[in-house]
C-alpha cells in the first residue's frame, strides 16, 4: 500500500468502516513501519481534541445552512451551466478569498507580486481580427487589475480562457491570473495557472523562468517544500533575474529540507 | 522493521540490538492488543513480552518460515498470550472463555491518552496559517470529511486528502520532539 492508501485506511479505520480483516492488515502495517502508526495516533488525538472541543460549541457540517449552501449550491449547478461556470466559479474562488483575510504568506516567501509583473499584448494585428479582439480584452482586463479591481480583472481573464486564445495569450492570461490569486492569497489557484505557464514552448526562457518563480513561492506559502524546491531551483537555473533571489530561496529552503547536498550543488549550477 | 536485522542479531547473540529493534515493535502490539482485545496497558505489556519469549527462541532455531509475514506472526501470538494471562488471571471468571472476546467498538478510544493531547494542542499552535485553518475547520466540524474539506478550501479531493495527510505528517514530526 502506498502512504497515502496508508493514510485513507487509517481515516476509515477511525471512522469505523474497516472489515476485521482490514483491521488487522493495517495493524500489520503499524508494525511493519511505526511511522503509520504515529499517523494513526496523530488522526486519533486530533478526532478526539475535536470532538471534546464540539461538544461545548455544537456544529454539523450537514445542517449549518449558512454555511453549506453556496458551496453546494457551486458543486450541484456546475455540470450543467457551462457557459455560466467561470462566472459562477470566479464568484466562488473571490468569495473564498474574502473569507480567507486571516491567510498569511509564508515569511520566505514574497508577500505580493508586483502587478507590473503581469503580461499585455502588443495590438499590432488587423482590426478585426479575432486575435486582436482577445489582445484587446486582454489589456482591458490589465487595466482592472491595475485599477485595483482585482475581481473583474479574475473575471475577465477567466472568461478570456473560453474563447479560444492563441498559445502565447493562453500564457499571459494564465501567467497573470496566477499573479492575482497569488496576491490574494489562493495560493492552490495560483499554483494550477503558474504550473500551466511552465509547461508552455509558446513563450521565451524569460517568460517561463518567471512562472517557475512565482510557482516556486505559492509552493512555499503551501508548506509543498520539496516541489517549491523544485520549481525555484528552474528558476534558478534558467540564470536569469531570480537567479539571486532564487538562490538565497534554495539555501533557505535546504536548511529546513535537510539538504545541505543540493544546497552545494544549487551554489555551483548557474556557472556550469 | 527489518526483520533480517532481527532475525541476525538473535542468532549473533547481540541482545541490544534484539531489544532495540523489538523495542518499537513491542509498543505497537502493546497498542494492538488494547485497540483490539480491550486489554488493559499492564496486561498487553505481559503479553507481548511473552510472546517474545516465545518467539525468540522460534526464530533462533529457524522455525520461522515466512519472515515477511511476522509482524502478523507476532500479532497472532500477541493475542494468544493475552488469552492464556486471562485465563492464568481469571480462571474462575472465564470458565467458558471464548476465543476472541467480545470487544466495543470504540476500542481504539482507550489509545487516547491526556499527555499526547496537550502535545498536540501545543503543536497545532505551531501550524502555519492555512495548516490551522484545515484544523480549526475540523474543530468545528470534527465529521467533516475529505470531501467537506475540499469543498470548504475549493481544491480537489486529492488535494484535500494530501493537505490532511500533510497537516497529520507536521503534527507527529512536532510531537515526536516534545513527546
Amino acid at each position: 500500500m502506498s502512504e497515502k492508501e496508508i493514510y485513507r485506511e487509517i481515516t476509515r479505520y477511525i471512522d469505523g468502516d474497516l472489515s476485521k480483516e482490514e483491521v488487522e492488515d493495517l495493524w500489520a502495517q503499524f508494525v511493519d513501519n511505526p511511522e503509520y502508526y504515529k499517523w494513526f495516533e496523530t488522526e486519533l488525538h486530533l478526532r478526539d481534541l475535536a470532538k471534546r472541543a464540539s461538544e461545548s460549541n455544537i456544529h454539523s457540517i450537514h445542517s449549518d445552512s449558512e454555511q453549506k449552501t453556496p458551496i453546494s449550491f457551486w458543486k450541484s449547478s456546475k455540470g450543467w451551466i457551462l457557459a455560466a461556470a467561470a462566472a459562477v466559479l470566479i464568484s466562488f474562488g473571490l468569495q473564498f478569498h474574502s473569507n480567507s483575510d486571516t491567510l498569511t504568506y509564508h515569511p520566505d516567501s514574497i508577500s505580493q507580486i508586483d502587478l507590473n509583473e503581469m503580461s499585455g499584448s502588443d495590438i499590432l494585428r488587423s482590426e478585426g481580427d479575432v486575435s486582436h479582439t482577445i489582445d484587446i480584452e486582454i489589456n482591458r482586463a490589465l487595466a482592472s487589475a491595475y485599477e485595483d479591481d482585482s475581481e473583474g480583472a479574475v473575471r475577465k481573464f477567466r472568461a478570456l480562457l473560453l474563447q479560444d486564445p492563441d498559445p502565447q495569450q493562453k500564457a499571459r492570461i494564465e501567467l497573470n491570473l496566477g499573479i492575482l490569486y497569488y496576491n490574494m492569497a489562493v495560493y492552490e489557484q495560483a499554483t494550477v495557472f503558474f504550473e500551466t505557464v511552465t509547461k508552455t514552448d509558446a513563450m521565451n526562457r524569460f517568460f517561463t523562468e518567471k512562472a517557475w518563480w512565482f510557482l516556486g513561492n505559492a509552493y512555499l506559502n503551501l508548506e509543498m517544500l520539496k516541489e517549491a524546491r523544485e520549481a525555484v531551483h528552474n528558476a534558478y537555473t534558467s540564470d536569469g533575474r531570480y537567479v539571486d533571489p532564487a538562490l538565497s530561496l534554495l539555501k533557505k529552503l535546504d536548511e529546513e529540507l535537510g539538504n545541505e547536498t543540493n544546497q552545494a550543488d544549487a551554489a555551483e549550477m548557474p556557472g556550469d | 522493521m527489518d526483520y533480517s536485522e532481527l532475525v541476525d542479531a538473535l542468532r549473533n547473540g547481540d541482545s541490544n540490538s534484539v531489544n532495540e529493534i523489538c523495542s518499537d515493535s513491542l509498543i505497537i502490539l502493546k497498542k494492538y492488543l488494547i485497540a483490539t482485545m480491550g486489554a488493559s496497558p499492564h496486561d498487553a505489556e505481559d503479553a507481548v513480552q511473552q510472546m517474545f519469549e516465545y518467539l525468540i527462541p522460534k526464530i533462533r532455531m529457524d522455525v520461522i518460515d515466512n519472515p515477511g509475514g511476522l509482524a502478523k506472526y507476532m500479532m497472532k501470538a500477541s493475542r494468544h498470550s493475552y488469552l492464556n494471562l486471562l485465563r492464568d488471571h481469571d480462571l474462575n471468571d472465564h470458565e467458558v472463555l471464548s476465543e476472541e472476546p467480545h470487544v466495543d467498538e470504540n476500542q481504539i478510544w482507550d489509545l487516547v491518552n491526556d499527555e499526547r493531547a496537550k502535545i498536540l494542542k501545543l503543536c497545532i499552535e505551531q501550524l502555519k496559517t492555512h495548516y490551522r485553518a484545515l484544523v480549526d475547520f475540523i474543530f468545528k466540524y470534527p465529521e467533516a470529511d475529505a470531501k467537506d474539506v475540499a469543498e470548504k478550501f475549493d481544491i480537489s479531493l486529492n488535494n484535500a486528502w494530501q493537505r490532511k495527510h500533510r497537516v497529520i505528517k507536521k503534527l507527529t514530526s512536532c510531537a515526536e520532539k516534545h513527546y
